[in-house]
């Protein structure tokens, strides 16, 4: 059975000290913010004796993203945009632009399982590049379009 | 078109990053159904510690699923919540009636696994009070003037057993005295009461959900929004017919609910917990866009509440089903467009501007989820009114073998006109006009009102 971490277990803890747990314990979130308050160290210990599932990972492993840049037409968009997915790590598997209204509407469909950021921190980073360039680039999970397109 | 590996057009990808980022898409909320009938026991203070425990085991990471879901899909989830077994069959084998005690266990439980509302403060009692349900009811007052993220609901007639009026008439006196408890925030503690006619056992909306007893040990539903949307939709389309209108509508609702489809399945599989089902609410938010009055409207209404708007409101309620139910495998809770005043800026609006009366929203209630819905009354309505109120919406839905529920606010000391402010998801909204005609004869006859023709199916 999971462990369960309250902030009344923290709250018995001096500030700045280390608490080991296992992985996969669940903190809750009042825990969490004691933990952050009190600043301490979290440490994940993996338990042998627990038969390791299906973790995440491999599941992150078939994750394409969609990726579409929106703005006025101009010299280095493609390369700009690749060169922050380049950055990290991220493969682009297909291209295509069109213009739609008279904008620039560009559409990256891109492999995000050797990503170095996470998912959130990549689509941050993207609109916030795009902001410097007049850009609206926006970063979307694929499932996201399948499910809503496709029965 | 361009052609691309996973074969979708490029209309579809924009129309998706469109509703995302312009049309507020979200998923209203995730909440987790937990059984607590493991949890009954004759110390109350015993039942208290196995209920906080047990919601923290299995809700204790639900938020951070969700804001994992969030993060990974890009699309905003508002809430995360919890219900729960009635807490009146929980509690009832305890002799203690202190039953407030287990409303501040159930907020002690919300706060420390940070989900924005917990529900199941309830009592089932369509047919007859028992002990439990009593203590329950009594208890409602200060169990909601002392806690903040407690929902509480209290079915009190359903299709196959009646109205039971004794029931209608002590709620109307609860509301009263809830109201004047908070009378500080303008009787905010109704806003987290709702009288039910046929409530159903797997709504994931506040303030009605609860964790019915035919449900598993432990169960994830989703609740979709996006009137915003489907007000798009209807905007672009001012020129079509309203059949060609309803298919629209229809194909847009298909696409919301897909995206409740998925993140309840990714939650399930996240949390290890099965997946209950979706429910293809349109539910609306204070934000301006985000209401289902400003999509009647854009149908072609000058004002929501003028006439046409029980007809606009069907249509739109049964394209929303129509598509809703083609795009998830189960489908269930309230499903319908709600109509609440204060949390839809538009229908604020139009009761404000004396377009909305409280009679048609009755009307508005025979064909939607799931009634009269956070409206602030005068603060001087009787409770005998109040409870006149509520078995009107209960006979509707009884003989409409559908849900209808009251959530009325009698803000202590303001008059019609007069506007009140609740705050947050809650919104604004004016004290609408209530007949001062008296129904109290009628209302203190009690007993209880026969199950109708319609309860006979078998």
């Amino acid at each position: 059975m999971q462990e369960v971490v309250t902030r009344t277990k923290i709250e018995e803890l001096k500030d700045r000290s280390e608490l080991k747990v296992l992985v996969g314990t669940i903190i809750t979130q009042a825990a969490q913010e004691l933990i952050k308050e009190k600043g301490i160290v979290l440490q994940f210990i993996d338990d042998d004796n627990v038969p390791k599932g299906e973790s995440d990972e491999v599941e992150n492993n078939a994750e394409r993203g969609i990726v579409t840049v929106i703005g006025r037409d101009k010299v280095g968009i493609i390369a700009q945009v690749a060169a922050i997915l380049a950055g990290s790590n991220i493969n682009i598997l297909d291209i295509s632009q069109t213009v739609l209204q008279g904008f620039f509407a560009m559409i990256m469909i891109v492999d995000l399982s050797g990503s170095q950021d996470d998912f959130a921190k990549l689509r941050q980073k993207l609109e916030n590049e795009g902001e410097g360039m007049a850009l609206k680039i926006t970063l979307q999970h694929e499932d996201v379009f399948r499910y809503m397109h496709r029965v | 078109m361009v052609a691309l590996p996973f074969s979708y057009t490029t209309d579809e990808i924009f129309e998706t990053i469109r509703m995302v980022e312009l049309e507020n898409l979200d998923i209203r909320t995730i909440t987790m159904g937990i059984s607590l009938r493991d949890c009954a026991d004759p110390d109350l203070k015993a039942a208290g510690r196995k209920i906080y425990e047990k919601i923290v085991r299995s809700a204790g990471n639900l938020v951070q699923v969700g804001d994992e879901l969030e993060r990974s899909f890009g699309i905003p989830i508002i809430n995360k919540r919890v219900s729960v077994t009635p807490i009146a069959m929980v509690a009832e084998s305890s002799g203690d009636a202190d039953y407030c005690y287990l409303a501040r266990v159930l907020e002690d439980a919300a706060r420390e696994i940070g989900v924005n509302f917990i529900g199941g403060y309830t009592a089932l009692v369509q047919k007859g009070f028992t002990v439990g349900d009593r203590r329950l009811i009594d208890s409602l007052p200060q169990a909601l003037s002392e806690t903040e993220h407690v929902c509480a609901s209290v079915n009190v007639a359903t299709t196959k057993a009646g109205i039971n009026m004794d029931a209608v008439y002590t709620m109307g006196k609860v509301i009263k005295e809830t109201a004047e408890r908070t009378a500080s925030k303008d009787g905010l503690g109704c806003a987290k009461l709702v009288v039910f006619c046929n409530a159903p056992e797997d709504n994931p909306f506040m303030a009605g959900a609860f964790h019915g007893v035919g449900e598993p040990e432990c169960v994830i539903n989703v609740g979709v929004s996006g009137p915003g949307v489907i007000l798009n939709a209807v905007r672009n389309q001012p020129n079509i017919d309203l059949g060609t209108l309803a298919s629209r509508i229809k194909q847009t609702a298909f696409k919301i609910t897909r995206m409740g489809e998925l993140f309840g399945r990714a939650a399930s599989r996240k949390l290890g917990v099965p997946f209950g089902v979706v429910d293809l609410s349109l539910a609306p938010t204070p934000a301006v866009g985000d209401s289902v009055a400003e999509i009647l409207e854009a149908i072609g209404l000058e004002r929501v509440g003028s006439p046409g708007s029980t007809a606009a409101l069907a249509m739109l309620n049964d394209a929303v089903k129509k598509g809703g139910a083609m795009a998830s495998s189960y489908v269930g809770g309230l499903s319908g467009a709600f109509i609440p005043v204060s949390e839809d800026e538009g229908m604020a609006r139009a009761a404000a501007e004396g377009a909305l009366t409280i009679e048609k929203l009755e009307a508005l209630t025979c064909i939607c989820s799931v009634g009269l819905d956070m409206i602030a009354i005068p603060g001087d309505t009787t409770a005998e009114t109040i409870a006149a109120i509520i078995a009107d919406e209960a006979a509707i839905g009884m003989i409409n073998k559908k849900t209808t529920g009251v959530r009325l606010i009698p803000v202590p000391g303001k008059k019609p006109g007069d506007y009140v402010e609740f705050g947050g998801l809650l919104g604004r909204a004016p004290v609408m006009k209530v007949s001062t005609y008296n129904p109290a004869v009628f209302i203190r006859r009690g007993g209880r009102i026969p199950a109708p023709l319609q309860a006979l199916t078998n």
